[in-house]
């Protein structure tokens, strides 16, 4: 019994995360207060919902729910860029490339995965919008438009369900990370003024807490001490690079920052940190722990 | 009962089916949902640019409602087939109008009048039809009609924006966009009902306006625009002296090219010397040709081939020397289109004039190809089929208003060989055809128009003419 719960400990925990990641919504909802970190927090239940989901349910269950939350994200994107009538064609190009792309997680098919998007989906789109387009002017625009959301919210949205395919506590502990680093910078965003002091504090912050974790869960996670500790170290700097990265051109986008509403940047806004960190984490770990 | 109200079977489809399939699918952000609670008769009036904005509409609605709503739908767009017609008679129970039938819209309005009086609701596009995506039409006065008639109903405004873009008019496939929707607070008129249907459009442009500024815009290029004045008139009444003294006194802060007989340029109100074009020379032995025609028939062809040259040389001004303003002795495109009288007087009338200015500068696609007019004037489809109806619209028109007896003096005095179509009476029916000409295009094409009496002394037409073209400029 005792050895029972102890072999499933790191289940029991995730579960326990989801949990009390899903009382902390109920209660945001009942009490109808809304505030930046609970909608972030709700964010990051969902993240954990498809991680409790592959290990309980099924793994392909979840990689539908990867799936998902890549086409809510993208189709967040593609309603507040600036795109053409004539450039729809290509959109629903984009969002069918989801499919594929989770097919090819589902299955393992790694060589498949990583080229699906870069070289498929990145020639099709313009060849279709080249088929419907009337007049040439602005097509360059709307072709890297499209292939820029594709990539940034499909591919490295993809990239995480490809880690979540290695191993779930792998995951866990990434989106756990970077729950921590965001919701410290949140905490921050106010209080420092001064970018560079800010980015210090930023990243110095959160280090003991990130490096605690991936150490806690090395062992479930297979990850050995040495690379546990670079990726605690590595995890924040990501973070911080991801989000002033997005953070950049969200403006442009048309995203109001005291003003955030689905379908206005808020899907955007709160797992912005986890495009940069997911891809380069993943190939961290496929470099140095599978090969 | 009341129980039994909600499970009703089109509530359910409503509230299982395609709420959830539009949520998912296509995302809906509601603002302004408070303004709608606690109503219970009233009139929703949106902007239309989907098959989309009914269901959006509806998703809206407190489920209660949806079996009180009505749309008001165009039925062409849904009989055709038979399965389509009864899903939406279903699932929406619209009111259908057949358009541009005074009799259905008689009936249609009295249906209105019975559901308002039964307490249900209604929904109103009030431009009519599916616009150009992303634009907002003129609301038709039917609206206005309607609030006048129901004084006490409130009239809530909502724009849809989103769905241009995931389902627009020409669209097949819908493509997942988030959608918008807009709920104005619930508004009551007591005015007439032009004043009323102006207000509603007014209220869906500031909507409209809110949103597009937040939206993200890619750059719009900056390309030099050079506007065209043309000087209209009969033969004789003096428009080529008028158009060569506006281009010396407009040059004078400026470049300027005229277009006569000759092609000139003036800048700071001198005469510039400039390389002449190919086709100015082409157009000059042609123009010789069609003056020394015998007949009306021999006339034609040249004379067509002359304006269409001017034309092409307007293209090649605007290529070649950039001025900022080039003014036209006499527009090729209504040119043409005017001296349709001499040739097919039968069918000459406003409508086919308007239709033949749109069709000769592509205007727009709305007129369809075995439309009554390529049958009666084939020069129209012949023009068509050799791809030359991209005449240039003027940006301002001047129409020098003389009388032909007076104008066949001025000829006569010249002492040159009179051109065919030089006799009063002909003349006489150019001059009536140039007006008509003047009212369409100032009232339909919305271009800045100005008649001038042609007996006034030449310094005055050149005065008054010169004010008109710097204040519409």
């Amino acid at each position: 019994m005792i050895n029972d719960l102890l072999q499933n400990t790191p289940l029991i925990t995730l579960v326990g995360i989801f949990i009390l990641l899903s009382l902390i919504g109920i209660i945001s909802i009942l009490s109808r207060r809304k505030s930046a970190y609970v909608s972030y927090l709700n964010y990051i239940w969902i993240f954990f919902l498809i991680l409790v989901l592959a290990e309980t349910v099924s793994f392909y269950i979840s990689c539908w729910g990867w799936g998902i939350l890549s086409f809510f994200t993208l189709r967040e994107y593609f309603s507040l860029v600036d795109l053409r009538l004539q450039d729809r064609l290509g959109v629903l190009a984009a969002y069918l490339s989801i499919p594929f792309m989770m097919h090819f997680v589902h299955t393992d098919w790694y060589n498949m995965f990583i080229i699906t998007i870069p070289v498929y989906s990145f020639l099709v789109i313009p060849f279709l919008i080249s088929l419907t387009g009337k007049e040439s002017e602005g097509a360059i625009y709307s072709i890297g438009t499209i292939d820029f959301g594709l990539f940034l919210f499909v591919y490295c949205i993809g990239h995480l369900a490809y880690l979540s395919f290695h191993s779930t506590w792998m995951t866990g502990m990434l989106v756990l990370t970077i729950a921590v680093c965001d919701i410290i910078s949140l905490l921050i965003n106010g209080k420092v003024n001064i970018m560079w002091k800010k980015i210090i504090i930023k990243y110095v912050i959160p280090i003991p807490v990130t490096v605690t974790i991936t150490l806690l869960v090395s062992e479930w996670t297979g990850i050995p001490v040495i690379h546990s500790v670079a990726l605690g170290l590595m995890i924040p700097a990501l973070v911080i690079i991801g989000n002033h990265t997005i953070s950049y051109f969200e403006s442009d986008l048309g995203i109001v920052k005291t003003n955030l509403q689905p379908g206005r940047g808020l899907i955007i806004d709160n797992i912005k940190s986890m495009l940069f960190t997911a891809p380069i984490v993943l190939h961290y770990i496929r470099y140095f722990i599978f090969e | 009962m009341r129980m039994k109200e909600i499970f009703h079977l089109k509530i359910i489809i409503h509230l299982i089916l395609l709420r959830p399939l539009i949520k998912l699918l296509f995302g809906v952000n509601l603002i302004g949902k408070e303004n709608l609670s606690g109503l219970n008769r009233y009139i929703i009036i949106a902007n239309h640019n989907s098959h989309l904005d009914i269901l959006l509409l509806f998703y809206l609605l407190p489920h209660k409602q949806i079996r009180k709503t009505h749309p008001v739908a165009a039925e062409e767009y849904f009989s055709k087939p038979k399965i389509l017609y009864r899903l939406v008679n279903y699932l929406f129970s619209p009111i259908w109008v057949t358009r541009g039938d005074t009799e259905s819209r008689a009936e249609c309005m009295s249906e209105i009048t019975a559901k308002l009086n039964e307490g249900h609701n209604i929904i109103i596009f009030p431009e009519g039809t599916r616009g150009i995506p992303g634009e907002i039409q003129t609301f038709k006065s039917g609206i206005g009609r309607i609030a006048e008639h129901f004084p006490h109903i409130r009239i809530l405004p909502v724009f849809i924006s989103g769905t241009e873009r995931s389902l627009p008019k020409q669209g097949i496939i819908p493509v997942p966009i988030w959608n918008n929707l807009i709920i104005g607070p619930p508004q009551i008129f007591k005015e007439s009902h032009e004043k009323t249907t102006h207000t509603l459009e007014k209220i869906i442009h500031e909507f409209a306006e809110n949103e597009s500024l937040s939206r993200h815009r890619r750059k719009q290029k900056t390309v030099k625009t050079i506007k065209t004045i043309a000087v209209l008139g009969i033969d004789g009444s003096g428009k080529s002296t008028l158009s060569e003294n506006l281009s010396k006194i407009l040059s004078d802060d400026s470049s300027v090219g005229l277009v006569s007989d000759e092609l000139n340029f003036y800048e700071n109100g001198k005469f510039k010397q400039v390389q002449p074009l190919i086709t100015e020379n082409i157009r000059n032995i042609v123009g010789k040709y069609a003056k020394n025609a015998k007949s009306l028939k021999l006339y034609k062809i040249p004379k067509l081939t002359e304006l269409i040259l001017r034309d092409i040389l307007l293209i090649e001004i605007k290529k070649w020397y950039y001025p900022d303003l080039v003014i036209l002795d006499g527009s090729p495109l209504l040119n043409l289109s005017a001296w349709a009288i001499l040739y097919k007087e039968e069918f000459f009338n406003e409508d086919i004039l308007l239709k033949a200015i749109k069709i000769l500068s592509s205007y727009e696609n709305g007129i369809r190809r075995d439309d009554p007019i390529f049958k009666d004037i084939p020069e129209l489809s012949a023009l068509k089929k050799l791809g030359l109806t991209h005449l240039n619209l003027p940006d301002l028109v001047i129409f020098l208003d003389v009388e032909p007896q007076i104008a066949i003096e001025r000829i006569k005095k010249r002492g040159q060989k009179r051109q065919v179509h030089e006799t009063e009476e002909k003349l006489s029916k150019l001059r009536f055809a140039y007006v008509k000409t003047c009212e369409v295009i100032k009232r339909d094409l919305n271009i800045p128009t100005y008649v001038l009496a042609g007996n006034d002394t030449l310094e005055n037409i050149t005065n008054s003419a010169v004010k008109f073209a710097k204040s519409e400029l």
